[in-house]
């Protein structure tokens, strides 16, 4: 069962009741809130999840609720707590969603060290994912979406999760957050572009979530091996092109993106390692997010022409 | 009636983690994790044997939170290593106390446990010379507002915190293990004369005045409130240590030549009865006789101790655990300040919160 099959009464009864127990790419979150307007913006960006079973022990508990109003001219106030603790004070309750999807990213940097965990935007196609790392504004999340417009399969749009035993990335295909003048320009790239409700001002400006493509989330369990490591920067007046990285460089590049590589260790080490040996290395400046998905697309293609000469061991 | 606290309980006998139910499960590991004892707790219940019973997606999380526990005490050991170049190879004698100490003895309880901060002690004759000398290596004064200096130079055991400048790390330098004006003022020259040095040299407390010095921090100091570990540290140091028949006989006098025995009945009780610590029967009676406070005072801290031992979760969320917490948020205060600085320094606290929560 999905969390888009149950109606407005079932899904308010269990956000306010025993908590909806939902699984976004490995992990199980129970999520409990009494807020109407959350419900329905992360009922919707969410709709397509599996709903899991009473019996299914959740990794995080989240309750998203109303927080005191200190004074009754400022406007109404909520509060995120992951079993009990909070990275941020409270926001105002028309933000919830936004908030909340931040506390979710919270929750898995500081808590799921099982996997090495990059800030980047991870797409897949003919069973090679690339991940393409870069800061905030460095333009991840159009070309992540100017690809998915190609045929490539949403794994993440914010998080990388490398399991270092076996070199595999897995997906965590939850909304992509849209911001600024990326909302439009994402509303152009995709075909049935699914945006929620824009959220503004949030102190990241104008925000908005785009809900994961359906085949995504079906394939949520299905990791892949890494293929390109795509360094995006996005100006105005760039010249779009590939520049390969040298190995080092790519291996500097990518740790500079993880939130995990000093409590990992050794283990860190091996497995950016590994992931660097098995994949390609690119800089990726660009104008177009569009123009830059096809070059990107170009590196698939020409790895089904020339087989998988990346493949790990 | 108080609520059960499931933590307590699982680290009293882990065993029982095996019969528990989902929601029970997930109360348990929420309350872990909010302690910090996720991986300390996992340790436990490997030990007896039960860890593979559990379902996959709890081993993942135990897995997690030892991989984080072992990357925070690689960079405990290298921080110790550094203090240990920059203190002790300039002549600083320096103590390892608390969490640097567990790791840099190898001690059973180090096995998962995190700390926020390093934590040492100099002499205080050398405070000043020290604090200099660590701020030209690197390690710079925490931004403080004035009042917190001055209640830090004043009234407190230790420096204001330091960070490296590179390593972000925090250290704290002590100078006793108490405030200097609370009502209990150990003499610090009994600990490094009875300091234990280690293979590479850092000294470390001595078994007696390591465990009193946690007793000293949970009961005396500290808040007891989220003291959940604490009682946990004393339990295992007092397993460990106390397979040395000679730990028991020195411990309560330890306590005694100290003045500390009032914390040190508390850390008995309290750790025999809620975690099934074995203390002998004798060390119980000549610390009950030497530091039981008086029958109403040992009626009031009972059921409120073992309230502020409960996590700040919303199953345990009660006005009477709300109350317990501020009685004893009061008490930490109440023994470590003379009452007119106390009544500025919480008034002063009280404004300075009210304040940001406004701002």
């Amino acid at each position: 069962m999905k969390i888009g099959d149950l109606t407005r009464d079932q899904l308010h009864q269990r956000f306010a009741g025993p908590g909806l127990r939902t699984r976004i790419g490995p992990f199980v979150f129970r999520v409990h809130t009494p807020i109407d307007r959350f419900v329905t913006d992360f009922s919707a960006a969410y709709a397509d999840f599996p709903v899991c079973d009473e019996n299914e022990i959740s990794d995080f508990r989240i309750r998203v609720t109303p927080a005191f109003r200190r004074w009754p001219w400022r406007e109404a106030q909520a509060e995120f707590r992951a079993d009990g603790e909070s990275p941020f004070r409270t926001f105002p309750r028309r933000l919830a969603m936004p908030f909340a999807e931040w506390g979710l990213n919270w929750c898995i940097c500081s808590h799921a060290h099982q996997f090495l965990i990059f800030h980047s935007a991870v797409v897949e196609k003919a069973g090679r994912a690339a991940i393409l790392a870069g800061p905030p504004g460095s333009g991840k999340s159009t070309l992540c979406a100017a690809l998915l417009a190609r045929g490539w399969r949403l794994l993440s749009d914010e998080l990388a999760l490398l399991d270092p035993a076996r070199g595999r990335l897995f997906p965590i295909p939850r909304p992509v957050a849209l911001k600024g003048t990326s909302i439009g320009l994402i509303e152009g790239l995709l075909p049935h572009p699914r945006i929620g409700r824009v959220f503004a001002p949030t102190h990241k400006g104008t925000l908005a979530h785009l809900r994961p493509p359906l085949e995504a989330v079906e394939c949520q369990a299905e990791p892949a091996l890494p293929g390109w490591v795509v360094f995006p920067t996005h100006a105005e007046n760039a010249d779009t092109r590939l520049v390969p990285l040298r190995k080092a460089a790519g291996f500097l590049r990518l740790e500079r993106n993880c939130f995990n590589y000093d409590a990992l260790g050794r283990t860190a080490f091996d497995a950016l390692s590994q992931l660097i040996e098995t994949a390609e290395c690119y800089d990726l400046p660009f104008a177009q997010a569009a123009a830059a998905a096809e070059m990107v697309d170009g590196l698939a293609e020409r790895q089904l022409v020339t087989g998988l000469p990346l493949d790990a061991a | 009636m108080l609520p059960n606290n499931l933590l307590l309980r699982a680290f009293a006998d882990p065993g029982l983690v095996n019969g528990l139910g989902v929601e029970s499960l997930e109360l348990l590991l929420a309350q872990a994790r909010m302690a910090g004892l996720t991986a300390r707790l996992s340790y436990r219940i490997e030990d007896t044997g039960i860890l593979a019973a559990l379902p996959a997606r709890v081993r993942t999380q135990f897995a997690a939170a030892r991989a984080a526990a072992e990357g925070r005490r690689r960079a405990l050991e290298w921080e110790v290593n550094r203090l240990h170049h920059v203190l002790t190879g300039s002549g600083y004698p320096m103590l390892l106390l608390k969490g640097a100490a567990y790791a840099a003895a190898g001690l059973p309880l180090a096995r998962g446990r995190t700390s926020a901060d390093v934590d040492i002690m100099v002499p205080r004759g050398q405070l000043d010379s020290a604090e200099k000398h660590l701020v030209s290596h690197g390690w710079e004064p925490v931004e403080l507002d004035a009042y917190d200096k001055r209640y830090y130079r004043g009234w407190s055991h230790e420096l204001p915190p330091l960070r490296h400048r590179e390593r972000g790390s925090e250290l704290d330098v002590h100078h006793t293990i108490l405030p200097p004006l609370s009502r209990l003022r150990p003499d610090p020259s009994a600990f490094w004369r009875s300091a234990i040095a280690l293979a590479d040299g850092s000294r470390v407390f001595c078994p007696t005045h390591m465990a009193l010095h946690v007793a000293v921090h949970l009961f005396q100091d500290g808040e007891i409130a989220g003291g959940l570990g604490g009682l946990v540290d004393f339990d295992e140091l007092c397993r460990h240590f106390g397979r040395d028949p000679g730990f028991w006989h020195e411990l309560v006098p330890a306590a005694v030549e100290l003045g500390l025995v009032r914390p040190l009945y508390y850390a008995l009780r309290y750790a025999s009865s809620l975690l099934g610590t074995t203390v002998p029967e004798p060390v119980t009676d000549e610390a009950a006789r030497a530091g039981k406070p008086p029958r109403p005072v040992r009626a009031a801290m009972d059921p409120m101790v073992r309230s502020a031992l409960l996590p700040d979760l919303p199953e345990y969320r009660t006005p009477w655990r709300r109350a317990a917490c501020l009685s004893l948020y009061i008490r930490s205060h109440w023994l470590r300040m003379p009452p007119l600085p106390l009544a500025r320094h919480l008034l002063r606290k009280a404004w300075v919160r009210g304040f940001a929560a406004t701002s």
